[in-house]
């Protein structure tokens, strides 16, 4: 048999194999199992799969420089050889029609391509000229190595501190959440808890098609005969609600309500843990007069009486969700015999309320004693590959340093600035632009007081995520001063407003590690080149660096004159990484992980030597060495027997607590109402969301053939009788309107999900149909997080089916 | 190209039959062994043109309820820098 033939018999095979597991499955979620066998021509490697903070493994298969096949890894902990549809599809993800391969600059209404050496030029003037006014924007795709370079140059050599993710705009109100209750960010737990809870909450959530194999762990483990009861708390039906026994439909914001209405219950009945809580909580609520995250300290009466008003019949009016159901809820969190498990994503915090609504999902779980077993936690997951590994520890956010540090804090900036080994007072006290006051500067004229002049964005896509788009991106358009630049893969909706288009390697085309939703560390090697000039985002922040240190640029220097990311071979002589030629003469990645790794101790996030996280389908920090030289990671954190840190005869040690006693914090907020509701103009509530087969954005799936013509483009989900009173049938065409914008979009009644009366939902995915030129703009007051799920809108028929077939 | 997808077949028997006749009959279609009304199939084509629209035929029969894509490998499909430039000039 030839090498093709052989190959091609090969891929056939795993095709079959894949399909016919999906075809033998008990249920719509179990997925099929393709293992990477050793004799086939290929070449098989590892590397997390590069869309949703799962972190699945996958086993990439490389022939001809090219790659030609992906398996689910048999070795995987996290998806035990499963993917889901978009996982199967990763490495197509490299392969689009329109690769971008040069850099461009714009010249008037047309792109020029020009050299990389002219580009660097550009962005160092840009630079150079206003470095105050420059800002770098970025996001959870970051890998590790590339957000601390990214954070090094911005506040170790610019001293600038306008640098954030698009994470701002997907989980920082989960991080405040943690911050308020444990003084420290990301779970306790992990994903090992979907194998031991009895009950599953959905807080908000649609895990079948935003985290489809974490879901069929749960699904699966109930198909093998386990009694696991599943909890959907939404405000539409979904595909996650097909599987659970119970559904309550909330209104917005009733999530709130609904918090405070079991914990009103745990008091009343006296089911809350008395022990637990006596030993290891405080309790706090609001500061109307200094709000922070430190709230005030209320006594454990304080709380019982402000919880007083929320009975089951008074949460019914606010959230929607009948008394009974609420009992329910009280019952569940009441029986300390039962394991509980709450997952929540983007539903909690893409909320007005999102810092607060966080905070009380943990309340409930400390005031319950559901917490610390196996199978008993609360749950944040995230959306993108390292938006835990990247954004929140390396924290490359407007006010955050390294390792859990605040560029607020002296003795913060005093040891960042010595890790770094840079003059004393180089790092900037204040913190800069979060997102949406970021894009807002750009967007404003500079003689209007817009003081942000240059945007840098590496691996995202605002002109598309942002909310209310017109004011935030696509005001820029005509601001001549104003100046964009942009990295990617693909040409998006935010390339059409660059200045200057920079050609990006992606995934397996450089190396990288990330850090996924359950404190997983995972690394991976570069397989394949990326095509024609395109180049790693690391790479490129490092040749502006020292483009900039080439010409003088003080920042660029350390204490002893020496360029700020100068990489050193095995020999001890640096290495010219900046140029191209010789960025892979040494590992970058591992030089910067290295350097990275001793920030991660302060919070006890203490991660391993780079070469441990090369031989595992990675760890979950912190991974302490032990006596005999191995490195020993944590499942759960926290709890002793499993958490190194906390001492012994602790049993739970909250040793980040922000009351410095060891106990958690567990907060009260009152209810309110969502920043926009339905009015007589605005009649409906409208929520934004993805799909199983897109992922965000869609910049990568819709250019992935299966994918896209599964899910081809967005519509606007409607409820029958909001439609039928409106003269609307699934097809036909309607103009949706809100306070800031309108779009034309198909209509589907009763769609994948179903939306309750007087509520439509509309997918972001698709570029062509841009749903945040719609949306509102306001944040949690914390986390600076806007509430995407909550616009008010009308929906107008304007072509009927029928008309079009005419 | 070659994906493998996954054909729900319908329940009125007739239908589901007719079906497995017309896939049987399709050279770029093989089988797998029929799970209930679930039929895994491997699909090869010369283009992904051909696949897609091979696909959506699939999805018409009349005895198929829906089809899955559940593995696919990646063709040698790569455009040019010149109509990347055309695109974004437009």
């Amino acid at each position: 048999m030839t090498m093709d033939q052989d190959r091609r018999h090969f891929i056939r095979s795993a095709a079959m194999s894949a399909a016919t597991a999906i075809a033998s499955g008990s249920g719509p979620f179990s997925l099929p199992i393709v293992h990477a066998t050793e004799s086939s021509p290929i070449s098989w490697k590892k590397a997390p799969c590069r869309f949703c903070g799962t972190g699945c493994h996958v086993q990439v298969g490389v022939e001809n420089g090219r790659v030609v096949a992906i398996a689910g890894d048999q070795d995987a902990e996290v998806n035990k050889g499963l993917l889901c549809v978009k996982g199967y599809h990763v490495g197509s993800v490299l392969y689009g029609k329109d690769r971008l391969t040069r850099p461009l600059l714009r010249r008037g209404d047309r792109y020029e391509a020009i050299s990389w050496d002219q580009a660097l030029d550009v962005i160092a003037s840009r630079i150079e000229a206003a470095p105050e006014r420059f800002a770098l924007y970025g996001s959870g795709q970051w890998t590790i190595p590339e957000g601390y370079a990214a954070q090094k140059f911005m506040k170790g050599g610019l001293s600038n501190n306008h640098i954030d993710p698009n994470a701002r705009l997907c989980m920082a109100s989960a991080v405040t959440g943690f911050l308020a209750t444990y003084g420290v960010d990301e779970p306790a737990g992990c994903f090992d808890d979907l194998d031991h809870c009895d009950v599953l909450i959905l807080w908000g959530n649609n895990p079948a098609e935003m985290h489809p194999v974490l879901f069929s762990r749960v699904v699966d483990r109930r198909s093998r005969g386990a009694s696991v009861e599943m909890i959907d708390i939404s405000t539409r039906r979904t595909r996650s609600t097909e599987q659970c026994q119970h559904y309550l439909e909330m209104k917005p914001n009733g999530d709130v309500a609904i918090a405070n209405g079991i914990a009103h219950l745990l008091l009343k009945n006296g089911t809350y843990d008395r022990a637990f809580v006596e030993s290891h909580c405080n309790f706090k609520a609001p500061n109307p007069d200094k709000p922070n995250l430190h709230g005030k300290s209320i006594r454990f009466d304080e709380y019982r009486q402000l919880l007083e008003p929320y009975t089951p019949e008074y949460v019914e009016k606010l959230s929607g969700v009948p008394a009974e159901q609420i009992r329910m809820l009280g019952d569940r969190f009441g029986n300390r015999d039962l394991k509980i498990t709450s997952l929540w994503c983007m539903g909690m915090n893409q909320h007005t309320m999102g810092t607060a609504i966080n905070t009380m999902v943990h309340g409930l779980h400390l005031l319950s004693g559901h917490f610390g077993r196996p199978g008993d936690a609360p749950t944040s997951l995230t959306g993108q590959p390292s938006a835990c590994g990247t954004v929140r520890e390396v924290g490359t956010l407007a006010h955050a340093l390294p390792g859990g540090r605040l560029v607020a804090k002296p003795e913060h900036r005093q040891q960042t600035e010595a890790f770094w080994n840079l003059p004393e007072g180089r790092v900037n006290p204040k913190p800069g632009y979060h997102t949406v006051k970021m894009w807002e500067q750009f967007c404003t004229p500079a003689d209007q007081g817009g003081d942000i002049d240059t945007i840098w964005v590496q691996v995202t896509n605002p002109g598309q995520t942002l909310p209310n788009l017109h004011k935030l991106f696509n005001a820029k358009q005509g601001l001549k001063e104003k100046f964009l630049i942009v990295s990617d893969v693909y040409p998006t909706a935010t390339t059409q407003l660059a200045d200057l288009i920079l050609p990006s390697a992606m995934w397996v085309e450089k190396n990288g590690v990330f850090g996924n939703s359950e404190r997983r560390t995972q690394q991976w090697f570069k397989m394949v080149e990326p095509p024609g000039e395109a180049r790693d985002d690391l790479w490129q922040t490092l040749a502006v660096a020292h483009r900039l240190f080439d010409r003088g640029f003080a920042g660029m220097r350390d204490k002893e004159g020496r360029f700020l990311f100068e990489v050193v071979d095995d020999s001890g002589t640096p290495v010219p990484a900046w140029q191209w030629e010789h960025y892979y003469d040494v590992n970058v990645d591992k030089h910067l992980f290295e350097e990275y790794r001793p920030f991660t101790r302060l919070k006890h996030k203490d991660l391993a030597p780079y070469d441990e996280y090369v031989r595992t389908r990675g760890m979950r920090w912190p991974v302490v060495e032990q006596s005999d030289g191995t490195w020993a990671e944590t499942r759960f954190r926290f709890v002793e027997g499993y958490d190194p840190y906390v001492e012994e005869g602790s049993e739970i040690q909250f040793y980040h607590s922000t009351t410095q006693d060891h106990r958690a914090q567990l907060w009260f907020h009152p209810y309110e109402p969502p920043a926009e509701v339905p009015d007589v103009a605005y009649p409906l509530m409208m929520t934004t969301g993805r799909v199983l087969e897109h992922w965000h954005s869609g910049s990568m799936t819709r250019r992935i053939p299966q994918l896209s013509q599964a899910m081809p483009s967005a519509y606007v989900e409607m409820n029958p009788d909001d439609a039928r009173e409106r003269g609307i049938h699934s097809g036909d065409q309607v103009v949706i309107r809100s306070r800031r914008g309108e779009l034309k979009l198909v209509a589907w009644v009763n769609g994948r999900g179903r939306p309750p009366r007087g509520t439509v939902f509309v997918p972001f995915f698709d570029e062509t149909l841009l749903i945040n030129e719609l949306t509102l703009d306001a944040l949690d007051p914390f986390s600076k997080q806007p509430d995407y799920k909550k616009s008010a809108v009308e929906v107008t028929k304007i072509v009927t089916v029928h008309d079009k077939k005419e | 190209m070659i994906s493998g997808l996954v054909a729900t077949l319908n329940t009125d028997v007739e239908l589901a039959q007719s079906a497995l006749q017309a896939i049987g009959l399709h050279p770029a279609l093989e089988s797998g062994p029929q799970k209930g009304c679930r039929l895994p199939l491997v699909l090869e084509t010369r283009t992904p043109a051909e696949s897609h629209d091979l696909t959506n035929w699939l999805g018409e029969l009349l005895g198929v309820e829906h089809v899955d894509v559940v593995y696919v490998d990646l063709g040698d499909d790569s455009g040019s820098f010149e109509k990347l430039v055309s695109h974004l000039n437009k």
